[in-house]
């Protein structure tokens, strides 16, 4: 655990040596922000609540997510540094998890960046505290599972933008898991169950069932696993390759 | 080589690892959760709980929802359709928990009345409305059907997730109303119209009036009989007596009621200094009178037995809860507080009384007030709804006639205490007829002798057919009094669109509440009055008032002038068409043209009045807005740059 502890904090310090990571950070504030005043109409719906601006999360992390998460693996191989990192006495696994927990924290400090959000809205009114709570502890899990979509996706090629496309496109599949979009092309052949199944994938219809103020115990189990998942992927991925 | 666990048989199994896992926790882990919300919107409350344990008899609830449908309907619509979505699933847990806790008594079933089927035929015919979903013309359902064993259904014909915070009340309400066997009775003795008025025998007769909403209301729960102030005794089956703005009652009656208090009867009185919603009769020789005439009731003197000091002259005005009014026209309207028009929050409320503290908004108009009157002995005085603390005592008088919200505001003293409008007593009263039952008349009339100095005759007369008197209580007495009758008026408390009344406050919800707790069934009083208000931008809406305060006057006066003005000039092109020449002279030109001006300039002034009105606000969310999108981002370009420039130094002077 100290290992992927001292590979996460040397990844972290990593990112703000370059500009990207401020820049990042810059883009995702200012739209998250844009988007909840223009677009989810703030003001004009007079709720004391998030709702304008948890809706935008989704889409958000689907677009931007790839952007950070390309260059966990990606870079690293064009530039060769993969070998260092393996020759190094740590595990692959340990490699993927300080990889992603940086990463992870990463986007959670994105996150912080949007409280003036909540005061603003403490200010205005009386909100639920609660529910605003449970839409940020969502959001950091839904996150977290983009993440590790796109850390897979990122192991798979050399080429960053290559990796970029592919992550979201993956996201935006599971994002819309749970719509018509996704689900006719199932649902034609596969048995209902299945269908039904792959709806439950869908990250948007969780996080908006936590959004509400519920914490379920399965949302979280849910996230947990897909992270778990994606990461092992991410893992054989690297492995495949090794071996290559 | 040591195999690695990272192969590809191993990413198929991880694969079907993570399906099964989502699967399995989705089915079996459903019922735990946090519930974040302040409202505990959705956690099943004890009072639910309570009464899905005791089901005596079992009840089925067909829970019908169209979730083929309703994963079908466009994008466009996409978000209410989420919230349908998500409403549903809620729902469907929330009755799995009711039958958790029912113990095998309540049955829930799950259907999909898809189109053109025989279980959307079955959901039709229960009465649930489907919403149109799609161009096809297939509908969307999603309402129950909730039957007991003698058949009786009760049916919630859509769930609207825009009314979530509803759907516990509802159920409950309706699981607790078909296993009922017996309704508990409640009296009520009233001089007010509440039960509506009587079908008129003629053909082409208007219909009659309707019953008040709060009595059907409290009919769902109970049986409401009437009962009339020439009674001599409560009759035996009735559980809680309701009177509600008693004119002075025989000497009988309130004996009647003074005995059943004190025999265990519990009663829920209300009494009001001047009640609006009360008709005085017309004397068609003097109209007037009836305007004058006080609209007070009282139920002196068993509340000054019971330990309760109330007065018909002095009605609550409050600054701190008062309803803003127009009392000017339309056209120059002019907003003030009218101090007796009261709107009660959880505040006015106390917290640790179960029976009012769910409640969220309550509408009185013209209060009385209530104090213990040190006479009560060993009886407990508990305040329920009290005013603010700048809340004062005026003259009942006031109101009578023309109500006069200008000249209250003259007379307010607020006392800095808050005035108690609505208390219970309970403990050990005393009875007001310490005598032993008053005088009655139709004995009198039997004897030639007047019957007042020879009280012993009368009571030989009675003696074998009235019960033991009580002079204080058998055990403990209970009693709601409440100084306001006009919170029961359906003004007060319900709105209607599209024919239906809707609650919009919870006047019917607080009757509801003393009822079901004097009658003893707690189990429902957790989960009423869970009604959430809306919580929205208060301190927006709080400047825009303001706003509104400074700038109406100045705009009232701004647009009187322009009136004037438009009227001089007028007048003035009449005076050139009447004249015979049809060329100005230069005076009245210029005369015109002055007006002319005037009229440009006091519009340009309403315009930037009405653009100030607006401009607090606007520029409060511009300013919100720009600090959200842009403060944090420029705050951390400035920390970049920072570091930048101390890496660059560092760089330089190594």
């Amino acid at each position: 655990m100290n290992v992927v502890l001292q590979i996460a904090r040397r990844e972290l310090r990593g990112y703000f040596a370059t500009p990207v990571a401020w820049v990042f950070l810059v883009i995702f504030l200012a739209l998250a922000g844009i988007l909840t005043f223009n677009q989810g109409g703030f003001f004009e719906l007079n709720s004391a609540d998030l709702s304008a601006f948890f809706k935008y999360h989704p889409w958000l992390y689907m677009l931007l997510v790839p952007a950070i998460s390309m260059r966990l693996w990606a870079e690293e191989r064009s530039s060769g540094s993969i070998e260092l990192l393996m020759t190094l006495p740590v595990t692959l696994g340990q490699a993927v998890l300080g990889k992603f927990l940086a990463a992870w924290v990463f986007l959670l400090a994105a996150l912080v960046g949007t409280l003036p959000m909540w005061l603003t809205v403490s200010y205005l009114g009386e909100p639920d505290h609660g529910v605003i709570l449970a839409g940020y502890v969502g959001s950091a899990l839904m996150a977290g599972a983009y993440l590790a979509v796109g850390a897979a996706f990122s192991a798979l090629t050399r080429n960053q933008v290559v990796a970029f496309v592919l992550s979201l496109m993956a996201s935006l599949l599971i994002t819309l898991a749970g719509w018509p979009v996704v689900l006719d092309a199932f649902s034609g052949w596969a048995p209902q169950a299945l269908v039904e199944t792959i709806a439950s994938l869908s990250f948007m219809t969780r996080f908006e069932a936590v959004a509400q103020g519920v914490f379920e115990l399965r949302d979280l189990v849910f996230f947990l696993t897909s992270m778990a998942f994606w990461l092992f992927l991410n893992a054989t991925i690297l492995q495949a390759r090794k071996a290559n | 080589m040591k195999r690695s666990v990272f192969s590809g048989a191993g990413v198929l199994l991880a694969a079907l690892l993570y399906l099964s896992l989502t699967v399995l926790s989705d089915a079996h882990l459903a019922g735990v959760r946090v519930d974040l919300t302040e409202d505990e919107l959705y956690t099943l409350s004890d009072g639910s709980r309570h009464i899905a344990a005791n089901l005596a008899e079992p009840i089925t609830v067909q829970l019908y929802y169209s979730s083929s449908v309703a994963r079908e309907i466009p994008a466009v619509a996409g978000e209410v359709a989420q919230k349908i979505i998500a409403h549903a699933s809620r729902v469907t847990e929330m009755l799995r928990e009711y039958e958790a806790a029912s113990d095998g008594k309540l049955r829930v079933v799950e259907l999909d009345p898809e189109p053109f089927s025989e279980v959307e035929d079955e959901a039709v015919a229960a009465g649930l409305v489907g919403l149109p979903a799609n161009t096809v013309g297939d509908r969307l359902y999603f309402g129950l059907v909730a039957t007991n064993a003698l058949g009786e259904q009760e049916v919630i014909p859509f769930l609207d997730p825009f009314r979530a915070e509803f759907v516990e009340f509802e159920v409950s309400r309706f699981l607790a109303k078909l296993d009922a066997l017996e309704k508990p009775v409640v009296g009520l003795l009233t001089s007010l119209p509440m039960f509506g008025g009587d079908a008129l025998p003629m053909p082409n007769a208007p219909p009659p009036e309707p019953a008040w909403a709060v009595v059907d209301y409290v009919r769902e729960r109970f049986e409401v009989r009437e009962l009339s102030p020439d009674l001599d005794a409560i009759p035996s089956d009735v559980d809680v007596l309701w009177i509600v703005h008693p004119k002075p009652l025989p000497e009988t009656a309130l004996y009647a009621v003074d005995q059943f208090v004190l025999g265990g009867g519990r009663a829920l009185v209300f009494v009001d200094p001047h009640a609006e919603v009360e008709q005085p009769p017309n004397d068609p020789n003097n109209p007037m009178a009836s305007m004058g005439a006080p609209r007070s009731s009282d139920l002196a003197p068993l509340l000054a037995a019971w330990g309760v000091d109330f007065s018909t002259e002095t009605v609550v005005g409050d600054r701190g809860l008062a309803t803003r009014v127009n009392v000017g026209s339309r056209q120059r309207p002019e907003v003030l507080e009218y101090v007796v028009w009261l709107e009660l929050g959880p505040e006015q409320l106390p917290d640790d009384e179960p029976s009012v503290s769910r409640l969220q908004r309550l509408n009185l108009s013209s209060p009385g007030s209530l104090r213990e009157n040190g006479d009560a002995g060993e009886a407990a005085f508990t305040p329920l709804m009290t005013s603010s603390t700048d809340a004062s005592e005026l003259e009942a008088g006031h109101l009578r006639f023309f109500p006069d919200p200008k000249g209250l505001l003259r007379d307010y003293v607020p006392g800095g205490e808050p005035l108690t409008l609505a208390a219970r007593v309970d403990g050990v009263l005393r009875s007001a007829f310490p005598d032993g039952p008053p005088a009655d008349p139709e004995a009198d009339a039997l004897t030639d002798e007047p019957s007042d100095d020879d009280p012993d005759e009368v009571i030989d007369v009675e003696i074998d057919a009235a019960p033991e008197h009580l002079a204080r209580s058998r055990d403990t007495s209970h009693v709601v009094i409440v100084a306001d009758v006009d919170l029961l008026a359906d003004a007060n408390w319900t709105a209607e669109s599209f024919g239906f009344l809707t609650v919009a406050a919870d006047n019917g919800s607080l009757v509801l509440n003393q009822l079901d707790s004097l009658a003893g069934d707690p189990a429902l009083l957790g989960i009423r009055g869970r009604t959430g208000q809306a919580r929205t931008f208060t301190e927006l809406e709080r400047r825009r008032e303001l706003a509104e305060q400074r700038h109406l006057q100045e705009e009232q006066r701004l647009q009187a002038e322009l009136s004037a003005t438009e009227r001089r000039l007028t007048e003035l092109q009449q005076q050139r068409e009447d004249g015979s020449s049809l060329l100005l002279t230069p005076e009245q030109a210029a005369e015109i043209e002055r007006f002319r001006a005037e009229q440009v300039a006091t519009r340009k002034q309403l315009r930037q009045t009405r653009a100030e009105l607006r401009a607090d606000v606007e520029g409060l969310q511009s300013w919100l807005e720009a600090l959200n999108i842009l403060g944090v981002p420029l705050l951390l370009l400035a920390v970049a740059g920072a570091l930048t420039i101390l890496r660059r130094r560092g760089a330089a002077e190594s």
